[in-house]
């Protein structure tokens, strides 16, 4: 009989939400995934907002919301790439318009072809993409993004210049222990952003084990040796949706928008500063957030079922 | 007159909002493929679903939700989350295959304006200097479709001088840029705006000169006020229809499976 061989388990890479935002730097260039208020990293935003890191460009999908203007409301940011920033039928994103208007901050101008291109171009370790298909419009001429050019073989070509965030944050519904990433329902831009990324952090609502991911691997969407750290946080995403599990907050979002509103229209900032007070600096972590923000009877009232 | 009187509703059982809803519907065919439910987009979606219903079965419905034949479920205030809890659909589509339409298009697409111009271009992003504008507008979640969708259908929701303008400060998303063989000529092999449907009537555009051109009249509307509230000189045909007002079956669907809270009766304050 030979002897027994002793075998090293696998490392778990799951991580507490401070933990996980240590490697968020000033100056940073960052990506946060997700689409409109769909699957946003809401609570890890939250605690990049606590920490006032500064100077971040942050990128996203081509239509962002509460994760780009709670990062500028709390002076994170230096540079956007975006398409839209806004809460689609609620309102527009009250401190991205401001500061975008003033010019106080430098908001690139990007739609699809032209940031899903950039961050296509880092997945296949090229330079830029060319793209065809944004000629003709004036956002052509004004985006730091793109540039004209005339091909080898003497096509009239646009490069969108590669973007390769040093993290991607990402929300997901399931994760297990190492880090296989599972959705419930679309997936966005979100594998894209994640490959384009130099580390990848990601929130899940919920824990599986690893047996259940390796009994169907066609569910896995980001395989684990991809990711660096994996953040167990329910209602991760709120006030924000999780596909296939719960629906934005409307009002909480509501009462956003209108505390910023009212804090850059009247110079009086206190209706923001009090939701930065209860929701970002005050909560010791997301049951903490969850118990402010409503608590579970809440949260459950949000649960959607086909 | 107001602009807010301009969007007023006829009082006939059905609003403007509806009466841009149907003449868009009528205007699928079952060999397209479509994609609607982008930000401020409840017109093209309802739409779109309302043709599926009742007209074109076959066509091909993509939602920016990422779903291929969605469920027809009612619009809710929000399009982003109309069909997202559904889980059902003949597929999901990732983010490749949206940079991959938007690359090599689809049959129609459909775009609203803080400004339209008298050649259909299309203004989402800055009113003023660009470089130092009085509004910064949302902007444009998707620009290509413009470049290379089949067909492009204009649905500004307001009709007055402010959004119907003779050129637009920005052009977002292309019409017939400067009018005549100018679009192709920057290198655009697609045909570009075909209707521009409003509270007031539906354009068309010229065959040679592509400026805009009165179609219809919606039957509650005059001329005038056609007249008094665009910013530039429409052309017009020696023949003015009516717009042809919606059917009692286009009307039922709305009221009872596509609209039932009443976006499309303003009833959500979206429009």
């Amino acid at each position: 009989m030979p002897t027994e061989i002793a075998q090293p388990t696998r490392r778990s890479k799951l991580v507490s939400v401070e933990e996980a935002v240590k490697v968020i730097h000033d100056g940073m260039y960052i990506a946060i995934a997700g689409h409109l208020f769909s699957n946003k990293p809401s609570h890890i935003v939250r605690q990049i907002a606590k920490k006032r890191v500064k100077n971040l460009t942050v990128s996203t999908s081509p239509y962002a919301s509460y994760d780009i203007d709670l990062l500028i409301g709390t002076g994170c940011i230096k540079k956007t790439i975006c398409g839209n920033v806004g809460f689609e039928y609620m309102g527009l994103a009250p401190n991205y318009r401001n500061v975008c208007q003033k010019g106080l901050i430098e908001a690139a101008l990007g739609d699809e072809a032209t940031i899903i291109g950039a961050y296509m171009a880092s997945v296949e370790g090229i330079p830029y993409h060319p793209i065809t298909s944004i000629r003709g419009s004036d956002v052509l001429k004004m985006t730091t993004l793109a540039k004209e050019y005339i091909g080898p073989y003497g096509d009239k070509l646009i490069a969108v210049k590669a973007l390769s965030p040093e993290v991607c944050i990402i929300h997901a519904q399931e994760s297990d222990e190492y880090g296989n990433i599972r959705f419930k329902g679309p997936i966005y831009f979100d594998i894209i952003m994640a490959k384009a990324s130099k580390k990848i952090i990601v929130s899940v609502d919920e824990l599986v084990s690893n047996q259940k991911v390796r009994s169907e691997p066609w569910r896995t969407s980001i395989p684990g040796f991809k990711v660096d750290m994996v953040v167990h946080l329910p209602y991760g995403a709120h006030p924000c949706l999780s596909t296939g599990l719960y629906d934005h907050d409307e009002e909480h979002i509501k009462d956003y928008i209108n505390r910023g509103r009212q804090s850059l229209s009247g110079g009086n900032t206190s209706p923001y500063q009090e939701y930065l007070r209860k929701y970002v600096d005050g909560p010791t972590d997301i049951y903490d957030y969850i118990e402010r923000a409503g608590g579970f009877k809440h949260m459950q009232t949000l649960r959607r079922l086909p | 007159m107001t602009t807010q009187q301009v969007r007023k509703d006829p009082d006939k059982g059905y609003t403007w909002a509806e009466q841009m809803v149907v003449v868009l519907a009528r205007e699928l065919r079952s060999d397209d493929v479509v994609i609607v439910g982008g930000a401020r987009h409840d017109i093209p979606f309802g739409a779109a679903m309302l043709a599926k219903m009742l007209y074109v079965p076959d066509m091909t419905l993509l939602t920016t939700g990422q779903f291929v034949n969605p469920p027809m479920l009612p619009l809710e205030y929000s399009g982003h989350t109309t069909v997202l809890f559904s889980k059902e659909a003949d597929a999901l589509f990732g983010g490749y295959e949206v940079f991959e339409i938007s690359e090599t298009g689809l049959s129609v697409f459909f775009y609203g304006g803080l400004q339209i111009d008298k050649y259909g271009n299309s203004n989402m992003h800055f009113i003023g200097d660009p470089k130092n504008p009085t509004v910064r507008g949302p902007g444009l979640v998707n620009i290509s479709f413009s470049v290379t969708a089949g067909r492009t259908y204009l649905f500004p929701v307001w009709h007055n001088k402010r959004t119907f303008v003779d050129k637009v400060d920005f052009v977002s998303a292309v019409g017939h840029l400067q009018g005549g063989d100018s679009r192709k000529n920057a290198g655009i092999e697609t045909g570009g705006p075909v209707l521009c449907v409003s509270p007031l009537g539906v354009f068309d555009f010229e065959e040679k000169t592509k400026h805009m051109r009165v179609k219809s009249i919606h039957e509650w509307v005059t001329r005038e006020e056609i007249i008094e509230n665009t910013g530039f000189e429409l052309r017009w045909p020696k023949k003015v229809a009516v717009t042809k007002p919606p059917t009692k079956d286009e009307l039922e669907l709305l009221h009872t499976r596509i609209d039932p809270h009443g976006i499309f009766k303003g009833l959500s304050g979206r429009l």
